[in-house]
């Protein structure tokens, strides 16, 4: 047991970042780790989490398992090359990932040191290009009957571009269940499309409460693009492509939509 | 009106770096691109030289006005809001996907030695990170990721190329820590 009581514990990453601190604190030489000190500080580390009910994560307990296991070897003579030199010291899978990790944390360190935008530095009106959207101000692209393709991987990211754009507010906890299905967005969004024709995704979503709603009404539109109601435009001259632009087709069926049972 | 402040004026109207490609296409006339980043240049050193609040910078490929670091306490009044903050699991992941993608989950967290899951999605969140393809020849083909433009323009860098290379920091490290490196 240490003689005093500690009670600040120090949080680390994970086993290697406690390794890397043990190994700097006894100002010992990576490549000479002295397994018997850093195993039993490792394992002491692991006590006081667990006498403070912390949980300790797997992977500390894998990589005990492993200092064990290095340790165990140790006591085994190493394996010779033809000339009897001993080839690996098996301590060598120990250092060599710690050596690695630890370029990486002194890399992360540089980056932290940048000048970071919206913290040391600014650009005129805040970081990210903010949605500017006055649909009278657009140009309705109808002329263009250019065919855009992209990957599901574009679709993700044009969603969570959306969802990056949209605050949603955090509302007081209430126990109503949301029982809104993709039917009735669907039939919500025809209507509001019949009225004003043409919409930014973005103001279908304006309203949205909660991440599942905004899912519902992605998932509207796709379903109505699908069934050839709507129309989905995209500037793709911009060079960070803009929200789509939603466009009831005037020539659609327009009973489309209703056929579909959904509940 | 000369270059430069066809050039000036550009960059204030923008609101993403601009390229110098874009600068060009945008100007419309037969410049040699030389004089284009002579003209830049010149243009920053004015900036500088007149101790003005911004200076054009590059980020991401292109150039943009920045503020001076001394203007930042009055900019975060003013934008009434506290500069989000990344966290050390957050800027450590950052770090290997910046010097290693495109690179698996399972290629992190071998390297961090911890589960990152969490974190990538976070880091995905702020658009700092993104899936970039697919391991095709693994089963169940994992993702790829990589940093975004985002990522380069909230560290002010021009491109992956302007981050020391890992054997840099490893060598600068060694000195500081002979021991460890």
């Amino acid at each position: 047991m240490p003689e005093e009581i500690t009670l600040k514990l120090d949080i680390y990453e994970g086993p290697l970042d406690l390794l890397l601190h043990l190994i700097r604190k006894n100002k010992v030489d990576i490549n000479d780790i002295p397994l018997c000190l850093i195993t039993a500080q490792y394992l002491q580390y692991l006590e006081q989490m667990e006498a403070l009910n912390l949980d300790v994560a797997g992977d500390f307990l894998i990589m005990a398992a492993t200092l064990t296991h290095i340790k165990a070897k140790m006591l085994l003579p190493f394996p010779s090359d033809s000339e009897g030199e001993p080839t690996i010291d098996p301590r060598e899978e120990l250092a060599r990932p710690l050596i690695e990790y630890a370029a990486y944390q002194a890399a992360a360190d540089n980056l932290a040191e940048r000048p970071l935008l919206d913290r040391d530095v600014f650009n005129r009106g805040g970081s990210g290009t903010e949605f500017v959207g006055e649909l009278s101000s657009l140009q309705t692209p109808l002329q263009s009957s250019e065919v855009a393709s992209g990957s599901l991987f574009e679709l993700m990211e044009a969603w969570n571009n959306i969802i990056g754009r949209v605050k949603i507010e955090q509302k007081a906890l209430s126990f109503k269940i949301e029982t809104k299905t993709i039917g009735q967005r669907l039939e919500e969004i025809r209507l509001f499309l019949l009225e004003i024709k043409t919409s930014h995704f973005v103001e279908l979503i304006r309203s949205a409460a909660n991440r599942f709603e905004l899912a519902l009404s992605f998932l509207a539109v796709l379903e109505l693009a699908r069934t050839g109601f709507l129309r989905l435009y995209q500037d793709l001259e911009q060079e960070r492509r803009g929200p789509a632009l939603f466009l009831a087709d005037p020539g659609a069926k327009t009973s489309a939509a209703a056929e579909l049972d959904y509940r | 009106m000369n270059l430069k402040t066809k050039i000036e004026g550009l960059l204030f109207v923008s609101d993403i770096p601009l390229s110098l490609e874009k600068l060009e296409e945008t100007l419309e006339e037969e410049i040699d691109r030389k004089e284009l980043e002579e003209a830049l240049k010149e243009l920053t050193e004015e900036y500088l030289s007149q101790g003005r609040a911004f200076v054009p910078q590059p980020v991401a490929g292109g150039y943009q006005f920045r503020t001076r670091p001394e203007i930042a306490p009055y900019a975060i009044r003013l934008k009434k809001k506290t500069p989000s903050k990344l966290s050390k699991a957050a800027l450590e992941t950052l770090a290997v996907i910046a010097y290693r993608q495109p690179i698996l989950r399972a290629e992190i967290e071998k390297i961090r030695g911890v589960e990152a899951s969490g974190v990538l999605r976070a880091l995905m969140d702020k658009d700092l990170v993104r899936v970039s393809g697919r391991r095709d020849s693994l089963p169940g083909k994992p993702a790829l990721y990589s940093t975004t433009d985002k990522f380069l323009e909230t560290f002010g860098l021009s491109s992956l190329k302007s981050l020391p290379t890992i054997n840099e920091i490893q060598n600068f490290c060694r000195e500081a820590e002979p021991r460890l490196f």
